[in-house]
């Protein structure tokens, strides 16, 4: 059984095209003080997002009023899978990897911290989401 | 060849823990075909404690059934970086492929599967006082 719809893949691909820009995936190895790092540079969606200020709320049954405010620097970035495979990084991704945003010419702009990884949501498509945040 | 360009080296996705000895076999990176050449790097830096660690790369020419030594390098106690670099010259005396026993400091040249991964073994004790295996390699 296929995991991805071409169709779907597809219009990932159109929409990284549109609206894409460079992103760093940084995975890195060791402990400090001796900390190496293998990283890959692939084309991402990346977008502000906001809390599900809800969730709270439908898990507990108590309000959840006041959450979800958004957190500065929070990011929501989609990435496909088969560009990290291609740069063999080594799948899959984790929580702690890094995501630094690029400009047009691969200048570092700011760099994110993933804090969670959903690669089965958008499995259809073969993407991976990641929320990550920025570094403060 | 497909992909060409840095590979990782890792174990589980991460780097190799040289704290306690064993033989640890690292993660498979496959999609290699047409690999032409291939440099490999190793960076370790010695902490303290341990008595060897030695780095193989393997590669494999019957998708994994069986898997060969490549090279073999060896660290001890102090800190060293050593690097090798191998192609797909022509072979034409058979060898007899090692698994973990390729004599350290040496490479099995000519022999560029599909796939590669990397094996560590640490022997006696382990190390301790933040040492590290820094591996590398780019693959053309």
């Amino acid at each position: 059984m296929r995991s991805t719809n071409p169709s779907a893949e597809a219009a990932y691909r159109r929409a990284l095209a549109k609206r894409g820009r460079k992103v760093r995936i940084i995975r890195l190895l060791g402990t400090a003080p001796s900390i190496t790092q293998f990283s890959a540079d692939v084309i991402g969606l990346v977008q502000d997002y906001i809390d599900d200020s809800a969730a709270v709320s439908r898990e507990s049954g108590y309000s959840g009023r006041g959450l979800g405010a958004i957190t500065q620097g929070k990011r929501q970035v989609i990435v496909m899978s088969q560009d990290l495979k291609e740069k063999h990084f080594p799948l899959p991704l984790q929580k702690n990897d890094q995501v630094a945003l690029l400009d047009e010419h691969s200048n570092l702009l700011e760099t994110l911290t993933v804090s969670q990884v959903d690669a089965e949501k958008r499995i259809m498509a073969g993407a991976i989401e990641l929320m990550a945040t920025g570094v403060e | 060849m497909d992909n060409p360009g840095p590979i990782p080296l890792t174990f589980q996705g991460g780097a190799f823990q040289l704290g306690s000895p064993g033989t640890f076999i690292g993660d498979e990176i496959d999609n290699l075909e047409g690999m032409k050449s291939l440099s490999v790097g190793a960076n370790f830096t010695y902490g303290a404690g341990g008595t060897s660690v030695t780095f193989y790369l393997q590669t494999t020419l019957d998708q994994g059934n069986t898997w060969m030594d490549i090279t073999a390098l060896r660290f001890t106690n102090g800190s060293l970086a050593q690097a090798v670099n191998l192609d797909d010259s022509a072979q034409t005396t058979p060898v007899t492929p090692n698994y973990l026993a390729l004599t350290p400091g040496t490479v099995q040249n000519g022999f560029l599967g599909a796939s590669l991964r990397p094996v560590v073994v640490v022997a006696g004790s382990g190390y301790s006082g933040n040492t590290a295996l820094a591996l590398g390699a780019v693959a053309r």
